[in-house]
């Protein structure tokens, strides 16, 4: 696999579970400590349906990027960003 | 404030009077905040030069760009949530029998106390500032003859209101104390238990 898709699928999967971990003790806590579980559950759904619609886009940019594409224009440092 | 019946820990024969929680423009401030933070990526945008935009163009760099960009809006959905949980979680209960303050300081911290109406002294309210003063929102402190000394109900609405309603639960549950209203009235002050007489020479005529 390149090298440069071998990172970012490395991050981008940490990224996921560090996400799906928070996200879950969100929902834990909403759902465990809410006066009104009724309520509780709106909210988690919510939140549910927004992430997941969020994950799905950032999924669909990662899988749309030219991994093995250049780094640069012409394969070299672009000038401007050259001292 | 909220029509809510039961809620955990609740005592049999247990009303529930106010259920509160702070005011909705407590968490509304915080989210047009985070509304700044979503046009920020715009800004910078905006700040980037047009060389290094048009010298991105067609390379990994450009998905990568976008991709980061997604990553922030769901960094910053995640932080928004986190707060308006911690908002929600916090909540104050005034019940016929006691006040509850239940206070969730951050995820996996969360600190309950409760004293009774019978322990309750001294309530004030306090409204500070422009905001507060025209959307009537603001502090009840709750002073008690307890170990915690003071309750505080942070930025809910109507702070007069609920000065009046814990005023008026704390003289209806002593109202209706049984007989050995002193021993009960001492209790309730927080005053030491009276010593017993003991007679430590017993008349043995």
């Amino acid at each position: 696999m390149h090298i440069v898709l071998r990172v970012a699928v490395v991050l981008y999967v940490l990224f996921l579970l560090f996400y799906a971990v928070q996200g879950a003790f969100l929902i834990y806590h909403l759902r465990r400590f809410s006066v009104r579980p009724d309520l509780a559950r709106v909210f988690a759904g919510v939140f549910v349906v927004v992430s997941a619609g969020l994950l799905l886009v950032s999924a669909g940019l990662f899988f749309q990027i030219p991994w093995r594409g250049p780094l640069s224009p012409s394969g070299v440092p672009p000038a401007s960003l050259t001292p | 404030m909220h029509t809510v019946h039961i809620f955990p820990g609740q005592h049999s024969g247990e009303r529930i009077l106010l259920l509160l929680r702070r005011h909705w423009f407590v968490l509304a401030a915080s989210s047009a905040l985070f509304i700044l933070f979503l046009l920020l990526p715009l800004l910078v945008r905006l700040l980037v030069p047009i060389g290094v935009l048009a010298a991105m163009s067609g390379t990994v760099w450009d998905g990568v760009s976008t991709l980061a960009l997604s990553g922030y809006y769901l960094f910053l959905w995640l932080f928004f949530f986190t707060v308006f949980t911690d908002y929600y979680l916090d909540v104050w209960i005034l019940t016929n029998e006691r006040i509850i303050n239940i206070e969730q300081v951050g995820l996996f911290h969360r600190v309950i106390s409760e004293q009774r109406l019978l322990r309750v002294q001294d309530v004030t309210s306090d409204i500070r500032g422009i905001f507060p003063t025209f959307l009537n929102y603001g502090n009840v402190f709750v002073q008690t003859a307890g170990e915690r000394e003071r309750f505080v109900f942070l930025q809910v609405p109507d702070p007069n209101a609920v000065k009046k309603a814990i005023l008026q639960a704390s003289e209806a549950a002593l109202q209706g104390l049984t007989p050995d209203t002193e021993r009960r009235r001492a209790y309730a002050a927080g005053e030491p238990p009276a010593t017993p007489r003991v007679n430590l020479h017993p008349d043995h005529s």
